[in-house]
């Protein structure tokens, strides 16, 4: 059976969206609120983003890796759609959007290298863990992309696997009670953010089950921390501009932020109640991953996002600044491109719009983007070398920083002609391949001021510091 | 759970979780006649237990389970709706839920936040236009198949005066046939033969919302329509389907009567007037 939408109901949203208002009474750029609460296990995990409710469940066991891959273990994903859910869902048949939603899901962390498989292996060859997840669709009231995937990642981030102590060849699995079980290594968070887009250029954040309706195409960002863009997803036939991406990928990197707070904070009570909780044993549950962390990355978020209003916000200062000593170049110059050699299509098409600008500025550019990063990353790598006190981790970041600034230098100008016939490909679902290997290829693509990279370098390699030790 | 206090922005109305059971607790609560009534209705219970199935007033605006015996019908003229089945004499749930009884209408049903409608006979539904035939039309009303209204049960409507609806239109009627394994039966007149309301809603925005909300805005003890009416005109058609269909001056006001309606079974009734004054004040250009 199908849901059906009365003649009524469109006419009345398109107008009201054109009003700038919303049924729900949200604004256009409003996200529903999420709630995030945990069950008594590890990985248990229900996120409500408005009336949407998906819960996941995470679960590990050992088995056999493949031949070709000795030391990867696995990660699975499965979607069920209830049938409560939403009355278009139909009994008995496999429903082509639970598939497409679990793929969507899967590729965003996989292809983002937000977990690891390496870290899953217990004996090379022979024993490697396969983490299980099942995702519930339980209410279906729109926009089930973003609610699965805050929901996937808190109960990934959420769950523990048992310790395992190897002598020799043999591995010893520790039950839960003998030893505190460890979280999985997962280093960044990547999060949904969808777009509705209506006729007239006209946009809306997380559209809900009756907006999904009557819109003409959704974009899915799925964005980190880091203001990286894991993967862009569109559905729907409508053409979009480039100023309408672009517009859609910034205001997706603030939601991740909001986003991601929220499930770090969520996370950080789960555990607080579960140690208050478990008082009894003797050794408090290990905090590595969220506590201590939290604290510093908070501070770091901060920093973070205090460039990040300084940079979003202020564009105009620096650009009527740079006119000023310049005189000749034309008003537009917001932002500076930093292109590493591996950025996809999508992010081309945000450069396009950019590249003019860049070409011509480059030169005056040049300076202020070497300086930046100078500035920025010195106080970060310091505070990270205090909270670490390792030397090694401090070469590490230094390293990154230099790359860095190497590849600030480096601007985009060469690949104009390439940008140019990649744009004309319509961007459909495609997430950015990442080659494995150094902590440098967990940015993909940077569309801001190369402060925020500089910055943002350090944590995916404190972080993974901290996993390895 | 959604109160204004906790959230004095009231243009974000998106708030309550779905779950059923809490949603009916909070009804219960509300409901002032329950308190009234709560100590003689103590002594009541005891005494049905202990007869074994009493009168079936004892558990009005009581919490029941499917396979609760009710009660007896004693008063011929009583009907029975969604959620109660009848036994020989006895009235039994098919349902968890509260009893409801509307004394106007003599009439028992089961309230709960059940989505899914199951048609019955006499009930005032909101459809949509699915198919258009020759003599009648296919008209989804939220049942698990859709409903037939026929071209000529409009008041006035001839061989060559049909009535003019093209797919995707709202209609507002009655449920005239409703058995379990026929497609259900519209017309849009009353008993009399009559319009009275009945036929195409022209504008305006409809919502869905639970069975339960749609009952008890059509109850006699619902006060949120009165209270939205003294701040806002609006029309209003309410479908037991869980359908309502509201229309107004601006757009604005209808969003507003939207989500004052569906936030009305989160909150206590007294707060209903200032969450309407606030989403007014909040709707006003600065």
């Amino acid at each position: 059976m199908k849901e059906v939408l009365s003649k009524n109901e469109k006419e009345f949203m398109l107008s009201s969206i054109q009003q700038g208002l919303r049924i729900d009474g949200r604004r256009l750029d409003d996200m529903r609120d999420v709630k995030i609460s945990f069950g008594k296990e590890y990985g248990m995990v229900e996120v409500q983003l408005g009336r949407t409710r998906v819960y996941t469940s995470v679960s590990c066991e050992v088995a056999e890796p493949r031949p070709e891959r000795p030391n990867e273990g696995f990660f699975v994903f499965n979607t069920n759609i209830s049938q409560m859910s939403n009355v278009e869902v139909d009994i008995g048949r496999s429903n082509p959007a639970e598939l497409e939603l679990g793929r969507l899901v899967e590729r965003g962390l996989k292809e983002s290298r937000a977990i690891d498989t390496e870290a899953l292996c217990i004996v090379a060859g022979q024993k490697v863990w396969r983490i299980v997840t099942n995702i519930h669709i339980l209410d279906d009231c729109g926009n089930l992309l973003d609610c699965a995937s805050i929901s996937v990642i808190t109960a990934l981030l959420h769950f523990r696997k048992p310790d395992v102590t190897l002598v020799g060849n043999e591995a010893t699995i520790h039950t839960l009670e003998e030893r505190e079980p460890v979280p999985l290594s997962i280093h960044h968070y990547p999060v949904s953010v969808t777009f509705g887009f209506f006729p007239d250029s006209l946009m809306i954040v997380d559209p809900d089950a009756k907006e999904e309706m009557v819109i003409d195409g959704k974009l899915s960002f799925l964005v980190n921390v880091h203001k990286e863009i894991c993967g862009v997803s569109k559905s729907g036939g409508m053409s979009t501009s480039i100023d309408q991406v672009i517009k859609c990928s910034k205001m997706a990197i603030n939601r991740a932020f909001d986003i991601t707070n929220k499930i770090r904070i969520a996370l950080h009570e789960s555990i607080k109640d579960k140690n208050s909780s478990m008082k009894t044993r003797k050794k408090p549950m290990e905090m590595v991953e969220y506590t201590v962390p939290i604290k510093e990355e908070e501070e770091k978020d901060n920093k973070q996002s205090n460039i990040n209003t300084t940079t979003t916000t202020t564009p105009n200062k620096p650009t009527t600044t740079t006119i000023k000593k310049t005189t000749t170049q034309p008003k537009k110059q917001q932002e500076v491109v930093v292109e590493k050699q591996k950025v996809k299509e999508e992010k081309k098409d945000t450069d396009i719009l950019m590249k003019d600008d860049t070409t011509t500025t480059t030169t005056t550019t040049k300076p202020v983007a070497v300086a930046a990063p100078v500035v920025v990353v010195a106080p970060t790598a310091a505070a990270a070398a205090v909270v670490k006190n390792q030397s090694k981790e401090k070469i590490q970041i230094d390293s990154d920083s230099d790359s860095e600034e190497e590849d600030t230098v480096v601007l985009s100008t060469s690949n104009n002609n390439n940008n140019n016939s990649n744009n004309t490909t319509a961007t459909t679902t495609k997430t950015e391949a990442i080659e494995v290997g150094s902590d440098d290829d967990l940015s993909v693509a940077l569309i801001k001021k190369p402060s925020k990279p500089a910055a943002k370098k350090t944590k995916p390699a404190a972080k993974k510091a901290a996993a390895s030790k | 759970m959604y109160v204004l206090d906790n959230n004095n922005n009231a243009r974000r109305s998106s708030g309550g979780s779905g779950r059923s059971s809490t949603i009916i607790m909070l009804r219960i609560n509300r409901c002032d006649q329950q308190q009234k009534r709560e100590v003689e209705r103590k002594k009541e219970i005891v005494a049905a237990d202990s007869v074994g199935v009493g009168d079936m007033n004892t558990k009005i605006d009581q919490f029941v389970v499917p396979g609760d015996a009710i009660g007896q019908i004693d008063d011929l003229k009583v009907r029975i709706g969604p959620g109660l089945l009848q036994n020989k004499d006895q009235v039994v749930a098919s349902k968890a839920g509260v009893l409801r009884f509307s004394k106007f209408h003599k009439f028992y049903w089961i309230e709960n936040e059940q989505k899914r409608y199951v048609p019955q006979a006499e009930d005032m539904v909101i459809g949509i236009i699915l198919e258009k035939h020759p003599e009648s039309f296919k008209v989804d009303i939220g049942s698990s198949s859709p409903a037939m209204l026929s071209a000529y049960s409009f008041e006035g409507a001839t061989k060559s005066n049909k009535p003019l609806l093209s797919i995707g239109n709202l209609v507002y009627c009655r449920v005239l046939v409703a058995n379990k394994d026929m497609e259900p039966e519209l017309v849009c007149v009353s008993i009399r033969n009559k319009a009275e309301g009945f036929g195409q809603l022209i504008g305006g925005y409809m919502f869905n919302c639970s069975l339960g909300l749609s009952h008890y805005l059509l109850s006699e003890d619902c006060s949120i329509l009165k209270i939205v009416g003294t701040h806002i005109p609006y029309e209003i058609a309410v479908g037991v389907n869980g359908r309502v269909w509201v229309n107004s001056a601006s757009n604005q006001n209808t969003i507003i009567t939207t989500n004052t309606i569906l936030n009305s079974q989160y909150m206590p009734d007294d707060q209903i007037e200032s969450f309407i004054i606030k989403s007014l004040a909040a709707s006003q250009p600065v």
